[in-house]
Order: C-alpha cells, then sequence, then structure tokens
C-alpha cells in the first residue's frame, strides 16, 4: 500500500512556513483541557513534555529510569550542529539541508530534512538561553568545531559532553513545569503497551518497576520518545535500559514500523575484550579531527604500535578518501575499519581494532592542547583500557550506535495511528539510510521544543478533550494483555537467563545482519531468530514476582521483544536489496567497496504493519520524491 | 581472581536489611565492576536466588545511576570515577569488597543497592533552571560569555546528579550537588536574574527534604566521580550572602 | 597495582570485627527518637536557611576568635611580671560598662554559637539514620568530624576557667581578692602563678587548649568558607593558614601555664 507523507507542498524553503500559517490552534483557554502523555524523558521526551506543559497542556511526562536526568541523550559527546555560519566558511540552512540528505545517502524526506536544518539555528539560542554552558572563544562567542561527513565547522559543544548538557537544559525546563504543575512526572515506569481505541492512541499502560503495579493512563494524545533499538544487537553503546519494547509495543498495536534495517554503526568505541562485556563504550566521533587511523600494512603484525615505522603503516582513511580524510562519515569508517580487520592487519589482543592515533596532533598542537580538546576522553579512555591515550595509539573499532529506523510518521510526527506521535530517535524521519555526527541532538530538540507544539495543536484542535477516559474497555483489555505476559514469563522456569538470550541473539545479528549483510546471511538470520525465540519461551528462568522491583522481569520483557523485533529488522534488510548508508548489501558495491544504491526500485520508505505473530508482517511504501536535491553517489573521496 | 563480596540486601523499605556474604569467582580484570556483578548475579539465578538489585544504565559514567558504596567510599576507591568505570584491576585475588547503598535520609531504601533519589530532582525543581521560554530566546551571540566564566559554568555543570556527594558527606548534606547547579547558572548572563532567589530556594529545598547541613568536611569533593570543586560551595555561599544583602 | 587504603579491607582479617558490624547492621535503622524529636523542635523554632545558619555559626565563630587575640594580648603581659598583669587588671577595672558590654557581647556569641552548633548536629547526625557498616574517610579528619566534641570540650573548659580565674570561686585561698600585691592592689599575677603550680589545673588547661587548637584548625578555614572566601586557589592556602594561627594560639597561650609549671615564671 502507498502511504503518504503529508508533506506540505510549494518551494521547499516555505514549506514548514506555509504549514504554520495553515495549521489549526487550541485556544489558550482549552489548552488545559487536553491530556497529553510523553513517554521518555530524553532530548525529545523532556523537550517536549517542557514546552506542551508551557503551553498549558496537562502533560504526564513517563521514565523507567529514577529521574528524568539519566535518559541517555545524556551520553552524546561531540556536540550539535546548526546553520548559523558564525565562521562566515559558507554554510547556510540548505547546506545543512544538503549535508544532512546527502549524509543519509537519499533515503530521507526532503521536506523534514530541510525543516529541521531551519530550526537548528532556535535550538541554540534556546539552548544558550538555557543556561548550557557552550564552549566560547576568548572573545565570548559561541566556538565551533567541525565534524564528520561537513567541510564546514558548524557543531556547537559543551566540552565533551553536549548530550549531557543539553539534556541537563530541557530536564531543567521539564523541572520548571513538574514545579509549576503542569507536568506529572512518572519516574521508573516502564511503558508495555498502548492503549488504542477506534483506531486513534488514547492512553499507555505502565508498569511501576518499583511495586510491579500495572495501571493505565488515558490522554487525548501519546508521544512516544523513546530512544532507538540497537540494543537488539545486545552490545551497543546504548544505555543497559534502551529498548524497543515501547515502540514495538505500539507497532503491534498498528503503527508502522519504518526502515529498522537502517542502524548506524559508530567507528570510533573501545573494542571489545571478553564474554563479560555488557556495553561498548564510544568515544566522541570529534576524536577523528585530530587523531590519525592507520594499521600495519603487513597482516598478521603482532609488533606494539611505536616499533612500526611510517613507511609500515597504512592510513588508509587518509589514502581511500583524500579529501575527507579521517572525517569521512560513519558508515565508510566503520566499514573501512571492518575491512583491514578482515584482511587480519587488524591491532589488539583480538585483532578486532584500529589504532587512532594522535602522535602527530600533539606533536603539532602540543600535548596541553590536546588534553584540553580530548582530556575527558582520553581519561575515559585510560580506565577502561589501562593505556594512556598520550603515550601510545588508541584502539577502535566499529560498535552499534544509533537507529535511524523507528516508527513510521508524517510531516506532523504522527504515525499512521492517529494522535501518537513519534519523537526523537524513536521515529524514523530525519536521517535516512545514516545519520551524520552531531544531528541526533538537534532533530531530538527539534522534534520536542519546535515541531510537536504546532503539530499536537492542529490534531487537537480536531478532537473533543477528554472523550475517552481510562473507564474505557480498552484500558482493562491492555492490563490483562501486559498481566497475562508476565504470567507466563514468571511461570516458564526454564534453565537459561534473559540475558543469556540476549547475548545469543546479540551474536546472530551481530554475525548475520551487521555491517556487511548478505542474502545468505539474512537468511540464516531469519531462520536462527525463531528458534532462539521458541527457545525462550520455553527455557528463560525470571525469578523473583510480578510485584517487587525484579530486573530480571525487566529484562525478560525487553529481550523478549527484541526477539520479535530482531525478526522485523532483518526482514527489512532482507528486503532492501540495495546498499545505502548504514544498510550495506555485499551484493551491492562499487569495484572500490562503496555502497550501490538502487534509485530505481528502492527510493522509498519501506514501512511494515503488524500482521499478528506468525504471518509476515505487511509492507507499506511511501515513496521519496526529490525536487530539490540531485541524488548523486554518496562520495567522500 | 576471587572475591569476598558482603552485599547489603534489603528486600523493600520497610524489611530487616543485612550483609550478606556472597563469593564472586574467575572475576577478570578487564571486567567492570558492574560486569563483575552481572556475572554473580547470573549465577544467583542460576541457582533460583534473587539476583543483587542495583542501580545502572548507561555504563560509561555519565548518567550517574549506579550508586554503589564500595569499601566505605561512594564509586569505589578510584578517583573521579563512577561505579560503572571502576574496573576490576583495581582490585586483587581474596579481595573482601563490601558493597552498600547510598545512605541517607532523604534517600530511602529500595531494594538491596537501590535507594531513591527523587529528592534531588526536588532541589532542582525548586529553582534550578533558568525561567526561559520555549521559542523567543535572542540570538545565541546576543550576549557574549566571557570565556573564563563560561568554563567555570561547565566545571560546575558537570555534576551527573549521582548523589556521591550525600553518600560521602558525613552529614549526608547535598552542598555540593545543589551549589553545582547554583554556580553554573550564577556565573552566566542568562542565569543571574534569578541567581539570588534561585540559591535561596534550592538550599531550603535542600533541608525540606531532609539532608543535613554543609561543615566543610570536603568529603564530597574527594567523592565526586566528575571532580566537581568545593569552591562552587563557596560561591554557593556568596550567592545566598549576597541575596540576603540585597533583601535588606 | 594500587589497591584501596581503608580500613575495611585491613580488618576484615579480625573476624570478631565483622561481627559485630554486621549485627549492628542487621539491626537495621538505628533509632534515634530523641534525636529526632529534638531536631522536629528545632524546625519548629527556627526557620534558618542551611547556608545563614552555617554563616551564624562562622560569624560568632570569627567574633570568638577575635577575641582570643584581644584575650591573649592581656594575658602575655603577666610575662612583664607581676607588674604587668596586675596594671592591666586594674585598668579593666576603671572601666566597668565597657567591660561589661564586652562580657555581653562574648556571651550573646558564645551562646549563638553552640546554640548553632547542636542544632546543625542534630540535624547532621538525623540526616543519615542507617550507617555504613564500612566507612572509609577520603578528605575529612578526625578534627572536622568531632567539631561538636571539641566544642564542648572547650565549653567544659570555658566554665572551669570563669570559676578559676573570673569568679575566683575554685580556689578563695588564692584568689585575687583575697591576694594583694606590693602596691595593694588585687594580685591576679600571683593567683595565676599559683594556679598554674597546681599540677591537675595546668593539665586540664592543656586539654582544654588543644581541644580549642583542634576546633580553630577546621573551624577558620571553615568560616571562611562559609562566608565564601575561598576559591579553589585559596582554599588549600587558608587550611595551611587555619592549622597554622591555631598552633600559635595553642603555643601562645599554654607559654603561660608552662613557663609556670616549669618554674621559668615565679
Amino acid at each position: 500500500m502507498i502511504i503518504d507523507g503529508k508533506c506540505p507542498t510549494g518551494p521547499l524553503a516555505e514549506r514548514w512556513d506555509k504549514y504554520r500559517r495553515e495549521m489549526k490552534l487550541v485556544n489558550p483557554a482549552n489548552k488545559r483541557k487536553y491530556k497529553i502523555i510523553v513517554v521518555g524523558t530524553g532530548l525529545a521526551g523532556a523537550s517536549a513534555a517542557a514546552s506542551l506543559g508551557e503551553m498549558g497542556y496537562q502533560v504526564d511526562s513517563f521514565c523507567y529510569q529514577d529521574s528524568p536526568r539519566r535518559a541517555h541523550s545524556i551520553a552524546a559527546q561531540g556536540g550539535i550542529n546548526a546553520a548559523k555560519n558564525y565562521q562566515n566558511d559558507g554554510d547556510s540552512v540548505y547546506r545543512l539541508f544538503y549535508d544532512t540528505i546527502k549524509g543519509g545517502d537519499f533515503r530521507s524526506r526532503e521536506s523534514n530534512v530541510y525543516r529541521l536544518a531551519q530550526i537548528s539555528n532556535s535550538i541554540i539560542d534556546q539552548c544558550v538561553a538555557q543556561g548550557v554552558p557552550f564552549a566560547r572563544d576568548y572573545a565570548g562567542y559561541l566556538d565551533n568545531r567541525s565534524f564528520g561527513g561537513a567541510q564546514v565547522s558548524r557543531t556547537f559543544y559543551a566540552r565533551g559532553q553536549t548530550g549531557q548538557q543539553l539534556l541537563l537544559g530541557a530536564y531543567s525546563a521539564l523541572s520548571r513545569q513538574i514545579k509549576a504543575g503542569t507536568v506529572r512526572l512518572h519516574t521508573r515506569s516502564e511503558m508495555l503497551d498502548l492503549v488504542v481505541v477506534d483506531g486513534e492512541a488514547k492512553g499507555i499502560t505502565v508498569r511501576d518497576l518499583v511495586t510491579g503495579e500495572i495501571s493505565s493512563y488515558a490522554a487525548d494524545a501519546v508521544c512516544l520518545c523513546t530512544g532507538g533499538y540497537v540494543n537488539v544487537y545486545y552490545l551497543s553503546t546504548n544505555a543497559q535500559g534502551c529498548s524497543v519494547t515501547a515502540t514495538f509495543r505500539a507497532y503491534k498495536k498498528g503503527a508502522y514500523f519504518a526502515n529498522p534495517c537502517y542502524t548506524q554503526i559508530h567507528p570510533t568505541c573501545i573494542p571489545v575484550t571478553g564474554e563479560h562485556q555488557s556495553k561498548l563504550t564510544l568515544m566522541s566521533e570529534s576524536l577523528r579531527n585530530d587523531g590519525r587511523v592507520w594499521v600495519p600494512l603487513r597482516k598478521g603484525d603482532r609488533r606494539p604500535p611505536n616499533e612500526i615505522v611510517e613507511g609500515e603503516r597504512d592510513y588508509y582513511l587518509e589514502r581511500k578518501y583524500p579529501s575527507f580524510g579521517n572525517l569521512a562519515p560513519r558508515d565508510i569508517s566503520s566499514r573501512a575499519a571492518k575491512e583491514v580487520c578482515d584482511e587480519r592487519r587488524g591491532v589488539g589482543p583480538t585483532g578486532f581494532g584500529v589504532y587512532l592515533d594522535f602522535k602527530d596532533a600533539i606533536d603539532r598542537l602540543g600535548e596541553d592542547t590536546v588534553r584540553q580538546r580530548y582530556g575527558n576522553l582520553f581519561e575515559m579512555y585510560e580506565r577502561i583500557t589501562d593505556e594512556n591515550g598520550y603515550k601510545q595509539p588508541m584502539r577502535i573499532y566499529p560498535a552499534l550506535h544509533y537507529a535511524m529506523g523507528g516508527l513510521w510518521v508524517d510531516y506532523n510526527l504522527e504515525s499512521n495511528l492517529k494522535g501518537l506521535f513519534v519523537l526523537g530517535e524513536a521515529n524514523f524521519s530525519d536521517h535516512g539510510a545514516n545519520r551524520l555526527g552531531a544531528s541526533a541532538l538537534m532533530q531530538g530538540l527539534a522534534d520536542g521544543y519546535f515541531v510537536i507544539p504546532y503539530t499536537i495543536g492542529n490534531y487537537l484542535a480536531q478532537i473533543k478533550p477528554g472523550a475517552v477516559t481510562s473507564d474505557h474497555v480498552a484500558f482493562a483489555e491492555s492490563r490483562e494483555n501486559v498481566n497475562v505476559v508476565t504470567k507466563k514469563l514468571l511461570g516458564i522456569n526454564g534453565r537459561k537467563t534473559p540475558k543469556e538470550f540476549h547475548r545469543q541473539l546479540g551474536k546472530i545479528m551481530w554475525e548475520n545482519v551487521g555491517m556487511a549483510r548478505s542474502e545468505a546471511s539474512l537468511k540464516r538470520a531469519l531462520e536462527l531468530i525463531p528458534v532462539l525465540r521458541d527457545e525462550f519461551w520455553q527455557n528463560v528462568r525470571v525469578v523473583g514476582n510480578g510485584s517487587e522491583l525484579n530486573q530480571e522481569l525487566e529484562r525478560a520483557g525487553r529481550v523478549a521483544d527484541f526477539l520479535e523485533f530482531a525478526e522485523l529488522l532483518t526482514r527489512d534488510a532482507l528486503h532492501r536489496n540495495e546498499s545505502c548508508g548504514g544498510h550495506f548489501r555485499v551484493e551491492h558495491q562499487m569495484s572500490d567497496g562503496e555502497a550501490r544504491r538502487d534509485d530505481d526500485n528502492y527510493s522509498y520508505v519501506a514501512a511494515w504493519g503488524y500482521q499478528g505473530a506468525e504471518t509476515v508482517p505487511e509492507l507499506h511504501k511511501e515513496p521519496l520524491v526529490f525536487e530539490n536535491v540531485h541524488l548523486g553517489i554518496r562520495s567522500y573521496k | 581472581m576471587n572475591l569476598n563480596l558482603f552485599v547489603w540486601r534489603q528486600k523493600g523499605p520497610n524489611e530487616p536489611g543485612k550483609l550478606e556474604e556472597i563469593k564472586a569467582i574467575d572475576v577478570s580484570p578487564d571486567m567492570s565492576f558492574l560486569e563483575m556483578l552481572d556475572e554473580v548475579n547470573e549465577r544467583l539465578v542460576h541457582q533460583g536466588k534473587d539476583p543483587i538489585a542495583f542501580d545502572h544504565d548507561c555504563r560509561e559514567g555519565i548518567c550517574g545511576t549506579c550508586s554503589q558504596v564500595i569499601n566505605g567510599v561512594p564509586h569505589g576507591p578510584q578517583e573521579k570515577t563512577t561505579t560503572c568505570q571502576l574496573h576490576m584491576r583495581k582490585f586483587k585475588d581474596g579481595d573482601s569488597i563490601y558493597i552498600e547503598p547510598w545512605r541517607a535520609k532523604a534517600f530511602p531504601l529500595v531494594k538491596d543497592l537501590i535507594v531513591d533519589r527523587s529528592a534531588l530532582d526536588r532541589i532542582i525543581q525548586a529553582g534550578g533552571y533558568t525561567s526561559a521560554h520555549t521559542g523567543g530566546a535572542p540570538d545565541g551571540n546576543a550576549i557574549l560569555i566571557p570565556k573564563p566564566c563560561a568554563d567555570r559554568a561547565m566545571d560546575a555543570a558537570e555534576c551527573i546528579g549521582c548523589g556521591a556527594c550525600v553518600a560521602a558527606c558525613p552529614n549526608g548534606s547535598a552542598m555540593l550537588f545543589t551549589a553545582a547547579k547554583v554556580s553554573q547558572l550564577a556565573y552566566l548572563p542568562q542565569g543571574k536574574p534569578e541567581a539570588a532567589r534561585r540559591a535561596c530556594v534550592m538550599t531550603d529545598a535542600m533541608v525540606q527534604e531532609g539532608f543535613g547541613n554543609c561543615s566543610n568536611h570536603y568529603e564530597c569533593e574527594a567523592a565526586c566521580p566528575k571532580g566537581i570543586k568545593v569552591s562552587f560551595i563557596a560561591k554557593l555561599n556568596r550567592e545566598v550572602l549576597k541575596a540576603r544583602c540585597e533583601s535588606i | 597495582m594500587p589497591t584501596m587504603t581503608n580500613e575495611c579491607t585491613a580488618v576484615t582479617t579480625s573476624a570478631k570485627w565483622i561481627t559485630k558490624k554486621r549485627t549492628m547492621a542487621e539491626t537495621g535503622v538505628k533509632p534515634k527518637p530523641v534525636a529526632q524529636t529534638a531536631a522536629a523542635l528545632i524546625q519548629v523554632t527556627t526557620f534558618a536557611n542551611p547556608v545563614t545558619k552555617k554563616m551564624m555559626m562562622g560569624g560568632t565563630g570569627l567574633a570568638l576568635i577575635a577575641f582570643l587575640f584581644i584575650h591573649l594580648l592581656g594575658n602575655l603581659s603577666l610575662f612583664a611580671g607581676s607588674g604587668g598583669l596586675n596594671t592591666y587588671a586594674q585598668f579593666l577595672h576603671t572601666m566597668p560598662v565597657v567591660v561589661w558590654v564586652f562580657r555581653f557581647v562574648i556571651a550573646l556569641m558564645f551562646i549563638l554559637h553552640v546554640w548553632y552548633a547542636i542544632q546543625v548536629t542534630i540535624e547532621n547526625r538525623t540526616a543519615r539514620p542507617v550507617d555504613y557498616a564500612c566507612r572509609s574517610y577520603q578528605k575529612s579528619t578526625l578534627i572536622s568530624r568531632s567539631m561538636i566534641w571539641t566544642g564542648l570540650i572547650v565549653a567544659g573548659f570555658l566554665i572551669y576557667h570563669l570559676l578559676h580565674f573570673t569568679l575566683q570561686s575554685l580556689y578563695p585561698d588564692t584568689s585575687a581578692a583575697v591576694l594583694r600585691d606590693s602596691l595593694g592592689r588585687p594580685d591576679v599575677y600571683r593567683m595565676v602563678v599559683l594556679g598554674f603550680q597546681n599540677t591537675l589545673s595546668s593539665l586540664f588547661y592543656l586539654t582544654g587548649l588543644l581541644a580549642l587548637a583542634f576546633h580553630l584548625s577546621h573551624g577558620i578555614h571553615s568560616a571562611l568558607q562559609t562566608f565564601g572566601l575561598a576559591t579553589q586557589r585559596t582554599l588549600p592556602i587558608k587550611i595551611r593558614a587555619a592549622f597554622i594561627i591555631a598552633g600559635m594560639l595553642f603555643f601562645a597561650y599554654t607559654s603561660i601555664p608552662i613557663s609556670i609549671f616549669v618554674g621559668a615564671v615565679k
């Protein structure tokens, strides 16, 4: 079925203005009659809840963490893009738009991305007003740095903790609304179901993670800001609690899931050390501004890095991509690392690693300058590996990092289910098949501060407030369904822990649906995943009970969803018979190993509709129309 | 290596608790402290026992969720390091390790090593923000901020809100936490209009939540995984003094 | 390999210690009903902001330190022989109003300092109802953690000191009211010398002054920090300076009983 993204028409630069001119408004006095549920308190969720609360809506904000400030947006290090052109280096809204579209390998919507680029400037202003301590130069002006995938310096940053500072800004705005009484906060509450009444999202069912109580909340609209799903690979840079549960259960209630196969692999993570590993730690991509990536020229060269002289090193990124060099986009750098490791030129105890060398930068700038720029990252590296990055090159390896795919939304950020809005990483909308560095923060805050306040009003203005209350039978049914699943998980009493299943699933995914996917590997995954899932439901062991704080039960529920979702992701990867961005099919590559897109057949958004547990999901297509950019070959040479 | 853990076990806030001796075997020095506990928990689950409940999330030292007092020191023996970033190479075979939750009246215990730190959120809710509306902010460069001010604000803003300062303070005081937020906003021109009021209401909120007073032991500074300095407490004190002087 | 230097690992070998700690910990909440009631009472009676409260402590403390210096100057006149101290004493008696106002102010400072000290201490103790079974301190000192005890010792000492030399009711036989110097003035000098020739009395003074020195070595920099007079750079200097000032005061004050006790001053 063909679906419509509801993008405004007309000149690209005027579409958002046109939309705002024509949208319907809710009278200020009526706003307090509407209830809105916001799930998640990351950049998108906190900024949305704060802004909607401030506008006068009654907002209920939910997070699984003990405080809204702990959402995983906090871990973003590098920065946030904006088209301010403060550096006078030729940046503009159009250029940011173009870089983002191109970076996404021409698999995102022009209208959405252009709006994002337009809004980017207001985000910086908003954050400065909130007291976000962005880096400043000696004259007191905002400072910028350059970042992967762009040739202008448009990235604003706060040391290596930009995500933290932006999130704390949004969290403080949220706190202000909580104090004002416009937002009710529910911490340690995990959303386990979306309540749909007559095809419209009207509430959620949550589990109180402390008492185990299952309860439902009704509202006039629901915003899901629940982040990405790359923990389906078990090892990723995501937080332990990040899961697909909220979005996947919305999918099971009828919301389309779009482009799940677009996952991003980040090139600069600390390599794995062993089976016990619970997560991978990312170091900001900004390191690539001054660090040089290399491996030994010779295969199986196990000498310590200091003994390998210049002539015996292969600075492969600089060699293959002379104009972007070490700043080549994430997918390209990651794949290049995998290639050299597959050639047995990898370094470190496992052979799965490449060097990121700061020697030249230290010689050029001095250790102090390097310390000033990246000090906290070097400290972090040393804490984890016990190696000093100033003295010997760091070892890095790619790791799963971000999900470009997510619930399908139209231009309004509204799902095909009316009243369900999806923001930030949880939706699929702005990054296409690959996200550029410093764009996730931009998108999360754009959605929360500057898009949803308008588009949700347009929806609410057309409905009667409080039409559905939690007395409706759909809520009782939803609670019952959740209880059934909980009881089932607790009753299996098998021999393997949820974590063991999760690790096993991760291995299947990394090996078969990872950086390089083939038809054969994907088909193998499609065989292995259902077997593992069946075993899970026969043999999982969840200790404790449902009416207490039970972290095993929490994990079991999330793993159960991952086991279903993994199949959807793989199915999407198999169906997309082309390479684009983060989705690399080995069958489709140029002679030099670059991704080869198939614009004639795959220039669309694949939105999957749930058809029941045992049925193949239905594929809906939203064609991508490019009126303003030429679909070039994404070259960073 | 093998370790003897003495872990605080308590089923709920109103149940009795005790230190339970649990063996951790085959611990790799490359494991993080939480990965060591993961393995211990996996074994407990296989034995049909209740795993140790502990708070954790990002596991990269920035979200501030992990909260364990390890051998009498919040976040353990390594300086400026959260529990999740502490690695087992800091310990040696045969060590006994005491693991306890944050202890403070304002942090009621939830289960085992998990405590309720929402009191910190309520301190922020009292005034830890600028009352900037969404939209309508002037250009980011409209007000220039001297680099030293921006840097000092950033130093304060690094706080991850884990509550180690409270756990470490002999008085169970949240002064360092409060001071970090007050200072961050007081150093920046955007935060100045509300600086006086903010300093007073946030410190009032701190006491109302049941935190103790600061008596300058500086234990908080030593425990802080982000190296927040007690000079920010001096800054907070100056802000309160200024507020008092202005109100006369 | 850098392992921790903490008491817990070191003492785990002592099984007795573990049992003791564990029984204590097993009881869970250490009930402190008296302290809690007192804290509640204080909450109702005072509305001070914690920082204001600290400033009251610090301010009164600094005023009392100023007094210590003035008092010391007077005391040191002892080294000028009987003429010096007795002249000073008589000089004070010529202006009773000034002396009484001064005494009143000092007493007020003292009472406020003690009042807030007790209040703050009770609040601080109740802020941690359950203690750690294992505790290792990084930066605080025994001195900083026992301010209330050194303070109470100083208060006890002060009472003794007032009874001894101001009210002169402890040893009426050797009080200045009885003794007269060659000029017929009350012989404060002889009273002091005779007083400190008593071993017990001298020891008591030494203990009191030692407690005072400990108290000040934390109190001085703590007060400065409380008034915001410290930065990252200057705080360590101030901590050292506080230690030196406290030490100087200790040696200056104890120089009197010691020099009398060893017979340098007769």
